[in-house]
């Protein structure tokens, strides 16, 4: 639960404030209230779907960088895709997934480095642990 | 805590005896010790079969639903399943990593983080195994329980 909000929370800040970046540049549409709370709800089923994802390469012992960062990255394209679409956001065409690509990839990438520094963070603790050992 | 040794040379086999009022966390911590020290696991290598002393095994892994034993520097199979071994050695430092391997924590000498989101650990022998994403938290309390 704590892993799926911590990804929540970190792609979900990410976006707004891509989100509002690329509104001012007239890319995607303006911040709306509406918008705010459809984010949010891509947000937690990117995350939900990543926790699921996890189960499942460790379940089939996939340990590739590759086939994960693509798994990843299909399922953020997926949500945001299929969402956007229920949600107006944008139309349901293959055109749609060009223009929601440029808030996309920085999104995936700031959420895997946030991701990689939890772990970090963990190994970091263990190691001390380790040494208070010896 | 008092302790009590007997030296006798007419003793045949060592006996670990507590008598204690509750049993609390410290006293369950020193008896899983006891228990790895006491207990072994029985092996097989060119047809022989022979017990290994539970501190000396490295982890145990599957592969092609054979387990085998990893000590410092060799290899046995084992006849038993690794969900029965998991059983078998809950509260000692053994702890489930991946799908297919049950690590001993105390051979555990540095962890590194990876990209892909796993943990690799480095053992006593430099040999490294990877710790699966599922399994990362269980394996933190291990060493958080040593605080």
């Amino acid at each position: 639960m704590k892993k799926i909000l911590i990804i929540t929370c970190s792609s979900f800040t990410a976006i707004v404030l891509l989100f509002a970046l690329f509104s001012t540049f007239d890319i995607v549409p303006e911040l709306s209230k509406s918008i705010v709370f459809q984010l949010f709800t891509m947000s937690m089923s990117i995350a939900l779907l990543m926790f699921i994802s996890e189960r499942a390469e460790d379940k089939l012992d996939i340990s590739s960088l590759t086939v994960d960062a693509l798994i990843r990255m299909l399922i953020c394209y997926i949500v945001v895709f299929v969402e956007g679409s229920l949600f107006r956001m944008f139309p349901f065409s293959w055109k749609a997934i060009a223009s929601i690509s440029p808030v996309l990839i920085p999104t995936f990438v700031i959420t895997y480095v946030i991701g990689y520094f939890t772990i970090v963070d963990c190994a970091n603790k263990i190691n001390k642990s380790i040494k208070r050992k010896y | 805590m008092k302790i009590l040794v007997e030296q006798s040379l007419d003793c045949k086999e060592t006996e670990i005896k507590i008598t204690c009022g509750l049993m609390d966390e410290r006293l369950k911590r020193i008896i899983e010790q006891i228990r790895l020290f006491s207990f072994s696991v029985t092996a097989k290598k060119d047809g022989v079969t022979l017990p290994i002393a539970l501190e000396n095994i490295y982890y145990f892994d599957t592969v092609d639903n054979k387990t085998f034993v990893y000590v410092e520097r060799d290899v046995y199979r084992c006849d038993k399943k690794l969900y029965e071994l998991e059983a078998q050695l809950v509260d000692t430092p053994f702890i489930r990593i991946s799908k297919n391997c049950i690590l001993n924590t105390s051979v555990v000498t540095f962890v590194r983080a990876q990209l892909s989101g796993r943990l690799e650990a480095t053992l006593n022998n430099d040999e490294k195994v990877i710790i699966s994403k599922h399994y990362i938290k269980d394996f933190r309390e291990k060493f958080e329980q040593r605080r």
